[in-house]
């Protein structure tokens, strides 16, 4: 499934993921052989997402992963994978599929500070124009943050550390009726 | 002695709040029957006054705001333009704007409408510009202190344009959903409590218009 390219490159992608000091991150564009992204992304189109409202948190939808797509990020080579990358054991972790659509945003929370960890997402968002908004931005609180590009079949891990905190930015009417549709798992 | 002198020649200056109101809204009448409407305003206190300025005064106000530098506020909450605090300004017009805003005479007349002591000389005054897809999304505004709420809209969007002030209703602290729309009206002044309920946000901007706004806070 995972694109022989990354496999090989183990190394260089773990070293780049330890070497960012800020925002520890990597990136990996056409995670999954295109065949096996086309097959995944059919069983999502049939998930049924839930619609939440909070004003002043969050909008969006969102639901538990599939079986096909639990298993997905559950198998032994991909779990190996981010293992390899990240350099250290998970311990507990949620993972859900999100879809933002126009109007749909999140907001960082005074109240509620996330306990630090690694993000892993991956991106089923097609043609996005980067300026309807989405994007998953990482902020510490400094005014430096890290803003994720939005590209189908993406692979983007974050290790997100002490008073780091995540957002999803106000998707505006440029999207139309376009979604943002991505899973995150998240790992303390 | 030297220095509350000057301070009262100044104020003498902008004290006259006929210079710059529309006389619809002077009557010695007009702050108890608005009081009246402010109070019974749903979600939370405020009030709209329409064509609340002399003209004259709203012409030079958006001349005077275009020449401001307006700096990108982009963040998770909102997007938009906005001035520094014109505290600090150099224009005649915005510093004696700023100085009717702040006067005993405005700010009592202010006072008298929501019931709230404040007070003279002491608020926030920027402008703001939002275009295409800018937003400000629902927040309360409540800070210590701060105690009112104002903007006074000099451009005019219609519903198809977006850029409403949306106000929400609340439950326990909550904001629940939007209850009421202002559509920005140029010369339009609204003004509202600020409270841990005035939960409100400025709706996107859906067309290449202007929203352009000067707007700031009264505080006790």
């Amino acid at each position: 499934m995972i694109d022989n390219y990354y496999l090989e490159n183990l190394e260089i992608i773990k070293k780049s993921f330890h070497e960012k000091k800020d925002f520890p991150h990597v990136l990996l564009f056409d995670f999954f052989d295109n065949q096996d992204y086309l097959r995944v992304k059919k069983q999502v189109g049939k998930i049924s997402l839930k619609r939440e409202k909070k004003p002043l948190f969050h909008s969006y939808a969102s639901a538990s992963l599939s079986l096909e797509l639990g298993n997905l990020f559950s198998s032994q080579e991909f779990t190996d994978f981010v293992l390899a990358v990240i350099g250290k054991k998970l311990n507990s972790s949620t993972a859900r599929i999100y879809s933002f659509s126009a109007r749909d945003y999140t907001l960082l929370n005074d109240t509620y500070n996330e306990k630090a960890g690694v993000d892993i997402l991956f991106d089923f968002t097609e043609e996005w124009d980067a300026s309807a908004g989405g994007q998953i931005t990482y902020v510490d609180g400094t005014g430096d943050a890290l803003k994720l590009p939005i590209r189908r079949n993406s692979l983007m891990i974050v290790r997100r550390q002490k008073n780091v905190q995540r957002f999803v930015k106000y998707v505006n009417h440029i999207a139309g009726k376009k979604r943002r549709l991505f899973v995150l798992v998240s790992i303390q | 002695m030297f220095i509350l002198f000057i301070a009262f020649v100044e104020e003498m200056k902008t004290l006259s709040l006929e210079e710059w109101i529309s006389p619809v809204y002077l009557a010695n009448s007009f702050p108890e029957r608005a009081k009246k409407r402010f109070i019974s305003n749903k979600p939370f206190s405020h009030l709209v006054f329409q064509q609340f300025l002399r003209s004259e005064k709203v012409v030079a106000l958006e001349k005077a705001l275009a020449k401001e530098d307006f700096h990108l506020k982009d963040a998770d909450l909102f997007t938009f333009f906005q001035t520094n605090d014109l505290v600090g300004t150099k224009n005649k017009v915005l510093q004696d704007f700023r100085a009717f805003l702040s006067s005993s005479a405005f700010t009592s007349f202010i006072s008298k409408i929501t019931n709230i002591r404040l007070v003279p000389q002491k608020i926030d005054l920027a402008g703001s510009l939002y275009t295409s897809t800018h937003h400000l999304l629902p927040h309360d505004d409540h800070l210590e202190k701060r105690k009112v709420a104002f903007m006074l809209y000099l451009t005019t969007l219609k519903k198809k344009d977006g850029g409403a002030l949306g106000l929400y209703a609340s439950e326990n602290g909550n904001a629940t959903k939007i209850v009421k729309r202002i559509q920005p009206e140029k010369n339009t002044f609204v003004f509202f409590t600020v409270s841990k309920k005035s939960f409100h946000e400025v709706e996107e901007v859906l067309s290449s218009k202007k929203r352009v706004a000067l707007s700031g806070w009264y505080y006790d």
